[in-house]
């Protein structure tokens, strides 16, 4: 295998082993084969198809990624994503395979010594699945950069791992920053980790919480659910119909009741626990006067704090809402945007009335089933009717922006219309303003204690920042050599203090920073002596990939924009520079 | 490197035989001042070999703990799947090359998302043995032991023998019964304070979807995996009746016809139970599913449902599984070699929304069935039937038992009041769960002595009447 290029790519091993397998079952129909496959990859990616569907899994296999660096960080990186299918990558590195990698790097042998890293790491990652494909440049990163800067525009993400110097990083966000690339810079040093997600603008479309408060628009019913709960009367039930109604038009009944007799909704948690008391007393009772035990009844007891009164926009879609891009549709605007904006006039308009689009989901209840089946299709009818209402509101937008009517499709807008709560848009600042003069990165910079984790991360990042800094004064990471490595930690304590004072740290941050504090931190940095611990770069690594399955689908919500780990005392900071 | 390839194989135990003393290591190589150093493990010997700040008192910095961490430490690691994989290939990075890893599955088409050291050529082969070769290959310095059984397969002597022992395994019972072995291991002087030398640190990892969880044990000392019980999520046990009757959700649907219609239709022959890596069975499932579902107007069988909700599937991906697994990897690394304080003693992790962790400390509970010394009481009513307390003890949150077999003393004789797990004892035992207590010759404060599957050691209950 010969070095690769993206824009004339060379034969890969996988392509070559992918060819050779076409070759082998030319005699089976193209039908049949592609059936067979599909089937496989089903089986093959089950567990993770789980969570982020098919169209998921078609996102991530049509990504390509750029790694730079096939450092211990960047091969477990790449690891992660190669095992549920990447579409490509591309690892740039220009090291050769030493001996130090060989006690750190998974994705090296040591029939590779003196190699190139890269290919080595190509090829034992590609051997892994022969459904991704890959290939390398041996390139340094500093002449990609200075030379072939719309190289980096071919790939969804591009990832830096371990890079040293923060001027190669910026120079790297400043080809990707304007075309809207996300960088994913990290860094496994010693026992120490970093991880920043550098993304201008990101749209997540299903943020998929895990616990969130569903709007079943008790309070503010649509007029076919009023009708449902108008069809059923409590008075005229069998026992057995009383204790079977779901707890949904339970709620919606004794919520006019006590509207009618109090004039408004409970709105307050005194209100709410007394609303809750007056649909027990709802409860049937035996000849005794004994309530029986009703498990809907129950179950709508439950649900009153969470279910009643919570009918309102939730805050992050009141911002998409007042968003710029949401007003200033042009017909450059993301599809996101324009979406955004038809469900805005969707939620402030008529159909609306103050609510977002129906989502359609019921979660299970205690219920005959045909009352729940009955429940759930006139929600689903509901969410459907809102859909299509904001479609016709995408259609006039796309017209009024001169951009095809069919720009985007009913199917996809029903997706977002069914998820309007969790839509998600996700901007970090660039490197640029965390790197460059005049950077607010102070700000971030807190804790409460020396003990307090969040201190104690800020004050790792601080050091990885003088770590940089010693590098580009001394071309070497300190404590490289063991003779000088007490005589480097002083230095470096000198330049954490330096970038301390630079930025301007908060006077509390001063104050627990005192020379010993730093001088302790520096020194444990430079016993790492620039190496990486493999558990390190383990758990940066799979911190990082999911990071970059969140960005190529859509799906889950970032982190913005910068995650510290401890490996000292197990623990994660995570600071929007 | 691929497995197969037998040449790649030689040529690294060439390698492992090299001698890396200083005339086979470049010049760049070479750290004058530095106690001699394999140049391959650069990164554990700095930290190993250097003064820390911020380190433990009680650390050494000394070539000693190099090499105990290298030929002496003798690691155990519980399980070849997802979190297995990684915990290998973490270890040996780390410098371990004492490894052992039981694991009595084999592999599956489904694995190869996450548990990178298998190939499809290995589908049916042994976790166990397939991931030992794997990391002999790749890194001939380090030797690990496969053993393809199960860990109740094992006694103490062979639990003795390892300095610390990880834990990566998806059955909460499992881990029930490791943590119940190393607490039997426990020896206490005459002040009730334990042996340290028969004390096994325990790391246990855990991942489901995008969240995991890391928690670090020494039995005896500090709280173990059964003192915070009541945390592991109960089975999704759907009601009989809403299966029978009133189906609202798909999964109701599959239910019933695993739980009612197979028993009567009994499709693949008399005595032929489910069997969810058989895909004509789950075919079959799904169909009369859909029928079912068809039936209520219920939407949303589909053959994955129908697998998920028979296999009971637990979502898993490659990136959590690194980052637990790397967690833990490092807790065995600390203590291993005391640099710095252990995990106290519970890591939580989720990347769902942006990146969360945080870690917290979990108090021995005093109750705990499984290190408390407490005798262990359950309350029953006598006229409460055996099977009446069986179900006790299966449901009770500190007991969660799976299928407890009881012994007692009636009349200071010894009786089999049930035993589950032998067929010819069950039998002869059976009429027994109908009987009420006292007509079995229960008094109050009767002692019993259970065996479940949850744990290597018999328990003690008193039972207790109001
Ligand atoms: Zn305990």
């Amino acid at each position: 295998m010969k070095r690769g290029d993206v824009d004339h790519p060379s034969a890969t091993a996988a392509e070559e082993a992918s060819s050779a397998k076409r070759q082998c079952t030319s005699g089976l129909s193209l039908a049949v084969v592609m059936e067979q496959s599909a089937d496989h990859k089903t089986k093959k990616y089950d567990r993770q198809l789980r969570l982020w569907g098919d169209h998921g899994q078609a996102a991530l296999e049509k990504a390509r990624v750029c790694l730079i660096g096939a450092t211990a960080t960047g091969t477990e990186i790449l690891k992660n994503l190669v095992l549920p299918g990447l579409g490509s990558f591309c690892i740039v590195d220009s090291e050769t395979v030493k001996m130090g990698d060989l006690g750190s790097n998974f994705f090296v042998t040591a029939q590779d010594i003196g190699g190139f890293r890269a290919e080595a790491a190509t090829r034992l990652l590609l051997e892994m699945n022969s459904d991704v494909k890959g290939q390398y440049m041996t390139d340094t990163l500093e002449s990609l950069v200075a030379n072939r800067p719309s190289f980096f525009q071919h790939f969804t993400i591009v990832i830096a791992a371990d890079v040293p110097s923060e001027k190669l990083l910026l120079d790297l966000g400043r080809i990707l920053w304007p075309v809207g690339i996300p960088l994913v810079a990290c860094r496994a040093y010693g026992l120490v980790g970093w991880i920043r997600i550098v993304c201008r603008e990101h749209f997540v479309t299903e943020s998929k919480p895990d616990n969130f408060i569903q709007d079943l628009r008790l309070d503010t019913p649509f007029p076919e659910l009023v009708a449902l709960k108008d069809s059923v009367d409590f008075g005229a039930m069998t026992k057995k119909a009383h204790s079977h109604v779901p707890f949904v038009i339970i709620l919606l009944a004794f919520l006019e009741k006590w509207k009618t007799l109090r004039g408004s909704l409970p709105t307050t948690y005194q209100d709410k626990v007394k609303f809750r008391e007056f649909v027990d007393e709802g409860r049937l009772k035996n000849d005794d006067g004994i309530p029986l035990a009703e498990e809907n009844f129950e179950e709508a007891c439950k649900a009153v704090v969470k279910t009643v009164g919570v009918s309102k926009v939730p805050d992050e879609i009141e911002r998409l809402f007042r968003d710029p891009a949401c007003d200033n549709l042009t017909i450059f605007s993301p599809k996101f945007w324009i979406v955004i904006r038809a469900i805005r006039d969707f939620t402030v308009g008529a159909e609306g009335a103050g609510h977002l689009p129906v989502s359609g989901a019921l979660p299970d209840m205690f219920s005959d089933t045909e009352s729940f089946v009955h429940l759930q299709n006139v929600y689903k009818a509901k969410a459907d009717s809102d859909a299509a209402a904001v479609y016709a509101k995408v259609c006039q937008l796309n017209r009024d922006l001169g951009l095809s009517e069919d720009f985007i499709s009913l199917s996809e807008v029903k997706y977002y219309s069914r998820n309007a709560a969790f839509l998600r848009c996700v901007r970090t600042t660039s490197l640029e303003e965390e790197l460059g003069e005049g950077s607010s990165v102070a700000a971030g910079l807190t804790g409460f204690s020396v003990d307090d984790p969040d201190f104690r991360n800020s004050l790792w990042y601080v050091m990885l920042r003088a770590v940089s800094h010693f590098h580009n004064q001394t071309g070497v990471l300190p404590g490289l050599e063991h003779k000088t490595y007490e005589e480097d930690a002083v230095q470096l304590k000198v330049f954490a203090q330096k970038f301390m004072k630079a930025v301007g740290v908060v006077d509390g941050f001063r104050e627990l920073a005192g020379d010993e504090v730093v001088a302790r931190y520096a020194r444990e940095v430079a016993r790492f002596g620039g190496e990486q611990v493999h558990s390190v770069a383990a758990f940066v690594g799979g911190t990082v990939g999911q990071e970059v399955i969140k960005l190529i689908t859509g799906q889950y919500v970032p982190l913005n924009n910068t995650l510290v780990y401890d490996a000292t005392a197990c623990t994660t900071s995570t600071f929007q520079f | 490197m691929a497995l197969e390839d037998g040449a790649n194989g030689d040529e690294a135990d060439a390698i492992q035989g090299m001698d890396y003393g200083d005339d086979n290591v470049s010049a760049d190589e070479v750290d004058d001042g530095a106690p001699q150093q394999d140049p391959r493990y650069k990164s554990i010997s700095n930290l190993i070999l250097r003064p820390g700040a911020m380190t433990r008192q009680d650390f050494e910095p000394c070539p000693e703990l190099l090499d105990f961490i290298q030929n002496t430490c003798k690691v155990l690691i519980v399980g070849a799947g997802g979190l297995g994989c990684e915990l290998l290939k973490n270890l040996a990075l780390l410098g371990f090359r004492d490894l052992h890893v039981i694991d009595m599955d084999t592999i599956d088409l489904s694995n190869l998302n996450r548990q990178f050291l298998f190939r499809h050529n290995d589908i049916g082969k042994s976790k166990a043995e397939c991931a030992a070769n794997f990391i002999n290959t790749r890194i001939p310095s380090c030797t690990v032991t496969p053993y393809c059984k199960r860990i109740e397969d094992f006694d103490e002597d062979f639990y003795r023998g390892f300095s610390v022992i990880v834990c990566g395994l998806d059955s909460i019972v499992a881990r029930r019964w490791m943590n119940g072995m190393l607490l039997s291991m426990v020896a206490y002087d005459d002040e009730g304070n334990p042996d340290p030398t028969t004390v096994k640190p325990l790391i246990d990892g855990g991942t489901e979807g995008f969240k995991g969880n890391v928690r670090s044990v020494v039995p005896g000392i500090t709280a173990c995996l059964e003192c915070s019980i009541d945390l592991y999520p109960p089975a999704v046990n759907f009601p009989m009746c809403t299966i029978a009757h009133t189906p609202r959700l798909p999964e109701h649907c599959i239910e019933y016809v695993k739980v009612l219609l197979w028993p009567k239709e009994e499709p693949f022959g008399a005595g032929i139970g489910v069997d969810g890596d058989d895909p004509k069975h789950i075919s079959w499932i799904c169909g009369k599913a859909e029928d079912r579902a068809k039936e209520f107007g219920i939407e949303g069988v589909t053959y994955r449902l129908t697998l998920g909700v028979i296999k009971n599937i637990i979502p898993a991906v490659a990136s959590t599984n690194a980052v637990i697994a790397a967690a833990c990897a490092t807790e065995v690394f600390k203590v291993a070699s005391s640099m710095y304080a252990p995990l106290d003693n519970y890591f939580l992790f989720n990347d769902v929304d942006g990146v969360y962790s945080s870690s917290f400390s979990y108090e021995r509970n005093p109750e705990c069935l499984a290190c408390s010394q407490k005798p262990q009481l359950i309350t029953a009513k006598p006229l409460d039937t055996l099977q009446d307390l069986i179900d006790a003890l299966k449901e009770h949150p500190l007991f969660q038992m799976r299928s407890p077999g009881i012994t007692t003393k009636i009349n200071g004789k010894s009786k089999t009041l049930y035993m589950p797990n032998v067929p010819m004892l069950e039998a002869q035992t059976r009429e027994n769960l109908e009987r009420s207590l006292a007509d079995l010759g229960f008094l109050d404060g009767q002692e019993l002595v259970v065996v479940d599957v949850t744990s290597p050691t018999a328990r003690v209950l008193t039972v207790k009447f109001p």
